[in-house]
């Protein structure tokens, strides 16, 4: 399961970057070099939208792609991390509550940058924005911060029993 | 005030070395060396009775405690 886990999050810090990096160059070729002709086309689809709204909400999702990829990057680093650990037998140890407690830090920044980019889709483009409030991400975040508790609790139950024979 | 572990003098007694006690009671050389070099920071009631019995002992001949 280790394996797989950390094969996966392998693929996922290469498709981040690659694919991001797509996207992000087609934010800036939708949103700055081609911006008309990109708001030209959302018209024809949707005619009664301002193009000024269009690209402004392409250059601010421009915007909230390159941290967003920073941060997904964060979290999948700090995951292999803490798989990484497991064979060297030093899976419980406070780096990998400090790790865990990364992640619920990094959700809730993506979680944050998420709703400020579907708030601001929304008052552009109302409900063509495409974007829709969650709470899962929430949940994840104060899950991770409750695992991060449990662990450094686990970690000085481990150091007790150190030493008993 | 140190636990003291009184191991050593026990395993003279028996005529008993700390490989013979280990294999006996099928706990690791490593733990027992733990013990014995006051190293250990608590004891299983298991170990503690797999020790007396092997050596004929009572816990309270294994343990002494001293002043500072």
């Amino acid at each position: 399961m280790l394996r797989f886990a950390r094969g996966l999050l392998s693929v996922f810090m290469v498709a981040n970057w690659a694919v991001g990096g797509l996207l992000v160059l087609g934010l800036v070729v939708g949103g700055f070099v081609r911006a008309d002709q990109t708001a030209a086309l959302a018209l024809k689809a949707h005619p009664h939208l301002s193009a000024a709204n269009v690209i402004l909400a392409l250059r601010i999702t421009l915007l909230a792609m390159l941290p967003m990829m920073w941060l997904c990057h964060l979290l999948f680093r700090n995951l292999a991390e803490i798989i990484d650990s497991v064979p060297a037998g030093k899976a419980f140890t406070e780096d990998n509550a400090a790790r865990l407690r990364t992640v619920g830090w990094v959700t809730v920044a993506v979680s944050t940058l998420d709703w400020g980019w579907g708030f601001a889709l929304l008052r552009l483009l109302g409900p063509y924005g495409g974007w829709s409030p969650s709470f899962g991400e929430w949940l994840i975040a104060l899950l991770m911060f409750v695992l991060a508790a449990i662990w450094s609790e686990g970690v000085k139950m481990r150091a007790d029993l150190e030493g008993t024979v | 005030m140190p636990v003291v572990v009184q191991l050593d003098a026990l395993l003279a007694a028996r005529g008993m070395t700390l490989t013979e006690l280990s294999q006996r009671i099928d706990i690791t050389l490593a733990n027992l060396s733990i013990l014995k070099t006051g190293k250990a920071r608590a004891i299983r009631f298991s170990t503690l009775e797999a020790i007396c019995t092997a050596l004929e002992c009572q816990p309270g001949d294994l343990f002494a405690v001293r002043g500072d």
